[in-house]
């Protein structure tokens, strides 16, 4: 089996969040799971404990890359890397004043992909009194640009002509 | 009753008893006359000679009468004299006792007065020098009560002035904090409330206002401010 982890990319590209990351690897568990307790370790029987789409995203890699999803090694082989792989992924939070729609997580994805790199997810959070942009929380280290806090910014430095009596 | 007053009766009863025996002696002499010269009138023959002896015999009586009662009058009269002598020695005696006695009784009264004024004026001096010593033991005292009392109240005045300076300090830092506090908790909310207004307005505004792609294009500029300052390093 090729250890070249470009078999793996249209797998963890297909990953945006980290909902779909935790459901993603759930599956995976299940798939496994039924795999090793099915008698004669019959994949296809395993395959059938998990989602359609999830079962299509597998068998698209596997023959992408000329893989025998039906050969036990390379398929143990193959869900133990993607299981290391998804872990290493690098999480961005981002705090947001509306519901982002999946086209536009896939819209930030792709500005995530295109403009930081590859092997971000992003754990999006909403709270509405932000009123806009986003607050950036990556690996410990926190940044607001969000409109509320440009408004903040600007009533901090305008503040006395607002409270022109304030001592 | 002196010795002077009992002689005095005894004499008038004596000569009580002498004039009842005078008076009983001529009542008999009279009645012996009387028959005397019945028993003369009868006979008739000593006639005269009867009534020589019954003039003699009256005659004698009278003078026997007349000498007791001479002697009667000058016992009444020695009596009487002698009841005015012891009468006029009494008065006398009287008069000495009485003298003697009122002066006994001035000079006692005197000596008593004079006692009674002296041990008045001992006991006036006396109290009168318990009295001073009472009075300044108690002007001692009183003045060291009082010299103490206002030592106390000046301690006391004086850690009072210090204790209510201090809590009057205190109370006035702590309510100048408080106040302090409470202005500024009051501008906060003040701050606070322009700034939810402020807030709300530009929500009403911008949240509105703001399209989809505004929304994304707002996030993706934040993300490359993000990336501008470094946070995926």
């Amino acid at each position: 089996m090729k250890k070249d982890v470009l078999i793996y990319y249209d797998l963890i590209t297909s990953l945006k969040t980290t909902q779909e990351v935790e459901s993603f690897v759930s599956e995976i568990d299940t798939l496994m799971f039924e795999f090793y307790n099915t008698k004669g370790l019959l994949i296809h029987k395993a395959l059938d404990s998990i989602s359609f789409g999830t079962v299509g995203k597998i068998m698209q890699a596997f023959l992408k890359n000329n893989l025998d999803i039906y050969n036990k090694d390379t398929f143990v082989s193959f869900f133990q890397t993607l299981k290391i792989l998804i872990k290493k992924l690098k999480v961005i939070k981002l705090v947001l004043a509306f519901d982002p729609t999946r086209i536009t997580i896939e819209k930030i994805h792709n500005f995530v992909k295109e403009n930081i790199g590859m092997g971000y997810i992003l754990d999006i959070e909403v709270y509405h009194d932000v009123l806009g942009g986003a607050i950036v929380i990556f690996n410990g280290k926190y940044k607001d640009f969000t409109l509320k806090k440009n408004l903040e910014e600007i009533y901090r430095l305008r503040r006395s002509e607002i409270l022109p009596n304030r001592t | 009753m002196n010795i002077e007053s009992v002689m005095f009766f005894d004499l008038v009863i004596t000569v009580f008893i002498l004039v009842v025996a005078l008076i009983a002696v001529g009542y008999y002499f009279w009645r012996y006359a009387k028959k005397v010269n019945g028993k003369v009138g009868i006979t008739g023959g000593d006639a005269g000679e009867n009534a020589d002896l019954l003039s003699q015999a009256r005659g004698k009586a009278i003078k026997m009468i007349d000498e007791a009662n001479n002697k009667a009058l000058d016992i009444i009269s020695k009596a009487t004299l002698s009841t005015d002598t012891v009468s006029e020695t009494f008065k006398q005696e009287m008069s000495h006792i009485s003298s003697v006695q009122i002066k006994e009784f001035k000079k006692a009264t005197s000596d008593f007065t004079k006692t009674y004024f002296q041990v008045l004026q001992d006991l006036k001096a006396n109290n009168i020098e318990a009295f001073q010593n009472v009075s300044k033991d108690i002007e001692v005292n009183t003045t060291k009560e009082i010299t103490n009392f206002k030592e106390s109240m000046e301690k006391l005045t004086v850690l009072s002035q210090d204790e209510v300076k201090k809590k009057i300090d205190a109370d006035y830092a702590l309510l100048t904090k408080e106040m302090e506090d409470y202005k500024n908790q009051e501008l906060q909310k003040v701050e606070s409330g322009i700034y939810e207004l402020l807030e709300n307005v530009s929500k009403l505004v911008l949240g509105k206002a703001l399209s989809l792609s505004e929304h994304e294009e707002l996030i993706e500029k934040s993300l490359k401010e993000a990336k501008k300052e470094g946070i995926f390093k």
